[in-house]
């Protein structure tokens, strides 16, 4: 998986992108090697329950995104005891802007911008996919008036939020279904079945209603392992391809394939 | 499909006759200095039960399980016009008792047979892995964009099925008829696209609700046979191994995920 072959995978540590209230945000940023560069950011929002965690647990997989020639940024946001919601979906934000301001130098189209998150950092991911440019949820962490749209989201083993809930943030403003509706950007979930900190129904009510809103979305349920079932390497890499080849289709280059038609052979 | 000089082929092998019909199979073995995995993965095609043949569309399928350490055998089974159902459920279980009978020359363990199909041939598998006899037994299922059928909505009957078949013999070729305890741990596919997309879904919902391990992939936007595309074909292939060699050729379990207390984060 991670190899460092003649053109390796470069990473800067540590660019401020923002701020969220008093704290300087940072992110990390995985360029992919030479020669192989899809032009595509995808931002990446760790979990924790929004109590923990940090952009430094993202490492592996931001190197297979890299690795597949994606623009892989791990980004900080404000845990709950740094700032109550929508403290953490603010600074979600400021990421996607400060990603699509800085495209040129990142190398990225600035209209492809994905975001992807785990766990909690999938509550995000589908937030800021569902409620692109919403003043309320926009802050001020800098280069405000920028777009905050993505162009896709990929979601692993998301929850509906009950974390903000607990920390005191109202049922209406965090229930995760709100951020499902037509117009969504095509939608990837994946999730185990022996998940018992977010159980997989969660991923499938996800899917039921983003098929309902007639947006694209893909769902991958890997049977019995538990909680952050791509800690294993080997889940890791073929979820990392899934998703790439989801980025790629609906991203990176759109394209859509030809209905089966009876009796006609297979082209190629 | 181009052939692969590294897999080694035996191509036409009869496994049994049927009505006068010769039955056969083809066996896709591990290239050398692949890691045998001593189990078969015994593929059926698809085409609605009136069309196909294991020749000439997945060849490319079965090089990849063959180049992953898998033995493939890709079996046919007689079409619509040649014997109506339950013929094609017979003749898929017979080729499982011919792989489990032959296991030895074959370099597989007789417990690790797979079935695996595609769209009819994923029906197929499913409805002969529910209805196996101790010596048709399979380890575990893939199934592909598995289908299903019933009578038209004029109520004529299916091409496949008898003249006049009940509604028993309908229900008794309905994967959801079998997905239950006792059936073999499954992986699914199927593209949202795809008229079987639902049923898929369905299918994998009820057999975990039955407690059997069961894993669902469905691919956005794709429509049936999408595996027909080839960046789909390897990933598919790809996760098919995972959950194969994690369920048959070396059961194991993984730890389960413990929240890192506090500074040391979780992904």
């Amino acid at each position: 998986m991670t190899t460092n072959g003649a053109s390796p995978i470069s990473i800067e540590r540590d660019v401020a992108f923002g701020h969220g209230g008093a704290i300087d945000l940072r992110l990390d940023v995985y360029r992919p090697p030479a020669g192989r560069e899809k032009r595509t950011a995808v931002i990446q929002l760790h979990g924790g329950g929004f109590r923990r965690g940090s952009k430094d647990s993202l490492a592996a997989n931001c190197r297979l995104f890299a690795e597949r020639g994606y623009v892989a940024i791990a980004s900080q946001y404000r845990l709950l005891d740094q700032g109550p919601w929508p403290a953490q979906i603010e600074d979600v934000k400021a990421a996607i802007r400060w990603t699509r301001a800085n495209a040129a130098s990142l190398g990225v189209d600035p209209d492809k911008v994905a975001v992807a998150g785990y766990s909690a950092g999938g509550f995000l991911a589908l937030a800021a996919a569902g409620a692109p440019n919403d003043a309320s949820l926009e802050g001020s962490g800098g280069n405000a008036g920028v777009s905050s749209a993505v162009a896709a989201c990929i979601a692993f083993y998301t929850g509906g939020g009950r974390s903000l809930r607990e920390d005191g943030a109202s049922e209406a403003e965090t229930d995760v279904m709100r951020f499902v509706k037509p117009g969504c950007p095509p939608t990837i979930l994946l999730h185990s079945t022996g998940d018992s900190t977010v159980p997989f129904d969660a991923s499938v009510g996800l899917f039921n209603a983003f098929r309902a809103a007639g947006v694209a979305v893909e769902l991958h349920l890997f049977e019995g392992l538990s909680h952050v079932f791509d800690r294993h390497p080997e889940f890791a890499a073929p979820s990392v391809e899934v998703c790439d080849l989801f980025l790629d289709r609906h991203v990176v280059e759109p394209r859509a394939y030809p209905p089966f038609v009876a009796g006609v052979a297979r082209p190629g | 499909m181009s052939g692969n000089e590294s897999v080694r082929a035996e191509k036409d092998v009869v496994f049994a006759t049927a009505d006068g019909i010769d039955l056969k199979l083809d066996v896709f073995r591990p290239p050398a200095g692949v890691t045998e995995k001593r189990a078969a993965v015994i593929e059926l095609f698809g085409g609605g039960f009136v069309r196909g043949s294991k020749a000439g569309h997945y060849e490319g399928v079965f090089q990849r399980f063959a180049k992953r350490g898998y033995v493939a055998i890709a079996a046919t089974y007689r079409l619509a016009a040649e014997a109506k159902w339950p013929a094609q459920l017979e003749d898929a279980k017979t080729a499982v008792r011919w792989v489990r009978e032959n296991a030895g020359r074959l370099g597989v363990d007789p417990e690790k047979a797979v079935l695996s199909g595609y769209s009819a041939g994923g029906q197929l598998a499913i409805v002969a892995a529910g209805t196996a006899a101790p010596e048709e037994r399979v380890a575990a299922v893939i199934a592909y964009y598995p289908s299903r059928f019933g009578r038209s909505a004029e109520g004529k009957d299916f091409p496949v099925m008898p003249e006049g078949a009940s509604d028993a013999e309908y229900e008794a070729a309905e994967p959801l008829t079998y997905m239950g305890p006792g059936f073999p741990p499954t992986i699914f596919f199927c593209g949202t696209n795809d008229v079987f997309a639902a049923p898929t879904k369905r299918l994998f919902e009820a057999l975990h609700e039955a407690g059997v391990p069961a894993e669902l992939h469905l691919l956005a936007g794709l429509p049936h046979i999408y595996d027909r595309f080839p960046e789909f074909a390897a990933v598919s292939t790809e996760l098919s191994d995972l959950f194969i060699d994690r369920y048959v050729v070396n059961p194991r379990e993984y730890p389960a995920f413990r929240a890192p207390q506090p500074a040391a984060a979780p992904s």
